[in-house]
């Protein structure tokens, strides 16, 4: 076979017309990620430039002209109160719920990972929650919390917990209870079978070698089994945020912002900006600003991730 | 041999033949114009069964031309119309609340229909309806059916409360009622009763029901040239109206129009304030017919200036300036807007009220509950603000009204609604 290829390239050579085209493996890696990167360049690099040159403009989505008009946006959006209780509203909401999906995804995976009857039943059970699309989860949780007819209320008055109904979704500070527990519901699969996964590569001896030594339960976590997670629980928080911050269906659909603007978060301002209000230059840069914000978490995402490969 | 040489040449015959036939039928198919209508209507299965309906009796009459439907709701109608008209691909025909007209007008996606309908058939509906349609001169909509918002009273509670049928005729009568029929307590299956099913969830609908209101207690979103003046003793009041329905359990807090509805039809509260559809929308939410005995409609209470205004609520039927078939969806909009059987089937199957000055005269729409309706049709004014910006608009009332259900100072309310407003529409 080889022979017959030292031929071939003989012949090739005395011909004279085809080269031997030698290719390094960094350009043969190069060719195979092009299709790829037209794609990227086509649907999210174009539109994000241009959404950029658009937040310096007035553009208008009823008349689909605008002029340059400098940082006015920003300097707009930044003095802006609406703004700035828009992004505590992001922060607040995203740091509660991924903590409270953080503390009952590990709970769950450190349960899981004790061997019992139909806990591999119990493992595709948690999932559910986080294949529902959001859309559902929004109008899933409206249900289940209206104040007249929700079945929340309906427990907890049978219960005797509460006296009256509570106003889930008319209430500021219940409102945002309720997004962060529909956003908890929706994430915690996630966490729990990433940390199920992480507990699970733990090697076993270490704790048992430990427990031999006289270390309890809660020491043998504190000591070995978390040291061992950080990395990955890092990561999985920094995901999360991530995610919470890409989200509007939920809360469009549970309290749709409010009461007032207390559940409002930046994408669904950006959407009502855009969408509602009309004005296209400011719309887009507040998902600037999003952006940015977004790019912070995904930097440390990145760092710790080539900290846990080196 | 013979034989096998004519069954050859039949078979090239009879497949020759079969080629023609099809060719004729796909030049047919590409000949007929095909009409795409993007309408919010076809979500209720009552609201598919009439619109198929239309859809097969106007292509009886015009069998060039097909009707196809593009769903859509409430919520996204506007945005979608928008998207799709400047994406290059705009629907035929569309049915816009009258809020929506501005913003479609200014980004010049409308047809004027003076090309293409004649004056008589416009002169069949009120100045209103036609008004609302209007910027510059030019007319862009013509109304579907008519939409002013009444009271639904349900007979019994009013009864038990210890009122006749007459309903309340001015806004503090409207109150002390409602409060009568919320301290009837519950019902037999231990459910709370409420006096008035309120809409009150930050939608740009609750900000579209609040303006009778707004109106009744003498307050306005903005003068005459579009200023902002909603900063006023009017709103303020109408703020606290709300507050306090919802603040002392007289209405639910975080109900939606659905929930509104529900609500009405099981029978637990003693108001609510809808359209002449939610007659259809009982009916295929209980099942029963027989829903209809439950209540009777009632104008908007006098306010304290002794008037009544509703808003006229009614969709529009307009030709997007994009649509390539202009003279067949025309031909549409006036089968759509003037034909007795389409008129006749939208008011029977989903309650929808006429627009048709001559159809409301008919026999079959001489029913008492569409007497409330006609008082108020002489009654309303448009949406909230005939301005490109309206839907930006709508959300600062919606969550002004919001604010009010949450207990917040009215005062704070209205100063910061002001001055959003006047950042949205000075600016």
């Amino acid at each position: 076979m080889l022979d017959k290829i030292d031929t071939l390239d003989s012949k090739k050579n005395k011909k004279g017309k085809i080269k031997n085209v030698q290719l390094s493996d960094n350009t043969v890696n190069f060719l195979f990620l092009v299709p790829g990167l037209i794609i990227i360049i086509g649907i999210l690099l174009f539109p994000l430039i241009d959404a950029i040159r658009v937040s310096f403009t007035d553009l208008s989505l009823f008349g689909m002209t605008g002029k340059f008009v400098g940082f006015k946006n920003y300097i707009s959006i930044f003095t802006s109160k609406a703004y700035q209780t828009v992004l505590f509203n992001t922060l607040v909401i995203s740091c509660v719920s991924v903590a409270l999906e953080f503390v009952i995804g590990l709970g769950l995976a450190i349960l899981l990972n004790r061997k019992f009857r139909a806990s591999s039943f119990i493992r595709g059970l948690i999932i559910i929650p986080w294949l529902v699309p959001f859309v559902v989860v929004g109008v899933l949780w409206k249900w289940m919390l209206d104040t007249d007819i929700g079945i929340v209320n309906y427990l907890l008055t049978s219960l005797k917990l509460i006296s009256t109904s509570l106003p889930w979704i008319s209430n500021s500070l219940l409102s945002k209870i309720s997004v962060i527990l529909a956003f908890a519901w929706t994430g915690t699969p996630f966490i729990t079978i990433v940390m199920l996964a992480g507990l699970q590569s733990i090697p076993q001896e270490i704790g048992e070698a430990a427990a031999i030594d006289g270390a309890g339960r809660f020491a043998v976590f504190r000591f070995i089994t978390l040291p061992y997670l950080y990395s990955l629980i890092a990561i999985v928080i920094l995901l999360s945020i991530v995610y919470i911050f890409q989200n509007f269906a939920v809360i469009y659909m549970l309290t749709g912002g409010g009461p007032g603007n207390t559940t409002e978060i930046l994408s669904l301002h950006v959407y009502n900006t855009a969408f509602h209000s009309g004005q296209l230059g400011r719309a887009c840069a507040i998902g600037v600003t999003w952006m940015l914000l977004s790019l912070v978490f995904s930097v440390l995402y990145v760092r710790f991730t080539i900290k846990e490969e080196s | 041999m013979r034989k096998n040489k004519v069954f050859r040449q039949s078979k090239w015959f009879f497949g020759l033949l079969v080629v023609l036939m099809l060719s004729l039928f796909g030049v047919a198919f590409a000949q007929q114009v095909e009409l795409t209508f993007l309408t919010r209507f076809r979500s209720e299965e009552f609201g598919r069964e009439v619109y198929n309906f239309i859809a097969e009796g106007f292509s009886k009459k015009y069998p060039e031309v097909k009707i196809s439907y593009i769903d859509t709701t409430y919520d996204q109608e506007l945005q979608e119309i928008l998207l799709r008209a400047q994406g290059g691909t705009p629907p035929d025909l569309a049915d816009p609340v009258p809020s929506w007209l501005a913003p479609l007008v200014e980004a010049n996606l409308l047809e004027a229909v003076e090309n293409y309908v004649p004056n008589d058939h416009l002169a069949n509906f009120t100045a209103a309806a036609l008004e609302d349609a209007t910027f510059n001169g030019s007319i862009y909509g013509i109304p579907m059916w008519s939409g002013p918002i009444c009271l639904f009273m349900n007979k019994d509670l009013a009864k038990q409360a210890g009122y006749g049928l007459e309903g309340p005729s001015d806004i503090f009568e409207f109150e002390e009622m409602i409060a009568k029929i919320s301290s009837l307590g519950g019902t037999e299956e231990g459910q709370k009763i409420y006096g008035f099913a309120l809409r009150n969830v930050k939608l740009p609908n609750t900000a579209l029901w609040f303006m009778p209101w707004l109106w009744g207690w003498g307050g306005k979103v903005a003068d005459i040239y579009n200023k902002p003046v909603f900063d006023s003793m009017g709103s303020r009041k109408a703020l606290e109206f709300y507050q306090r329905l919802t603040n002392e359990g007289f209405s639910a807090k975080g109900q939606d129009a659905y929930s509104t509805r529900i609500t009405f039809s099981q029978g637990r509260a003693g108001f609510v304030f809808d359209g002449s559809w939610l007659k259809g929308m009982l009916r295929t939410m209980t099942g029963d017919p027989s829903i209809d005995d439950l209540y009777v409609t009632c104008p908007v209470p006098k306010g304290w200036d002794g008037t009544n205004w509703s808003i006229t609520n009614y969709s529009s039927l307009v030709v997007l300036s994009g649509s390539q078939h202009k003279k067949e969806a025309f031909d549409f909009v006036k089968y759509f807007t003037s034909d007795e059987e389409v008129i006749k089937i939208l008011y029977e199957k989903m309650g929808m009220m006429p627009a048709h000055l001559k159809m409301l005269e008919a026999s079959w729409c001489q029913d008492k509950f569409l007497d409330a309706f006609k008082v108020q049709n002489f009654y309303v004014k448009g949406g909230i603000l005939k301005h490109a910006k309206s839907p930006g608009v709508e959300d600062i009332i919606a969550s002004a009204v919001t604010q009010a259900v949450d207990g917040v100072a009215v005062d704070s309310i209205v100063k910061n609604a002001q001055k959003e407003l006047e950042d949205l529409l000075l600016d």
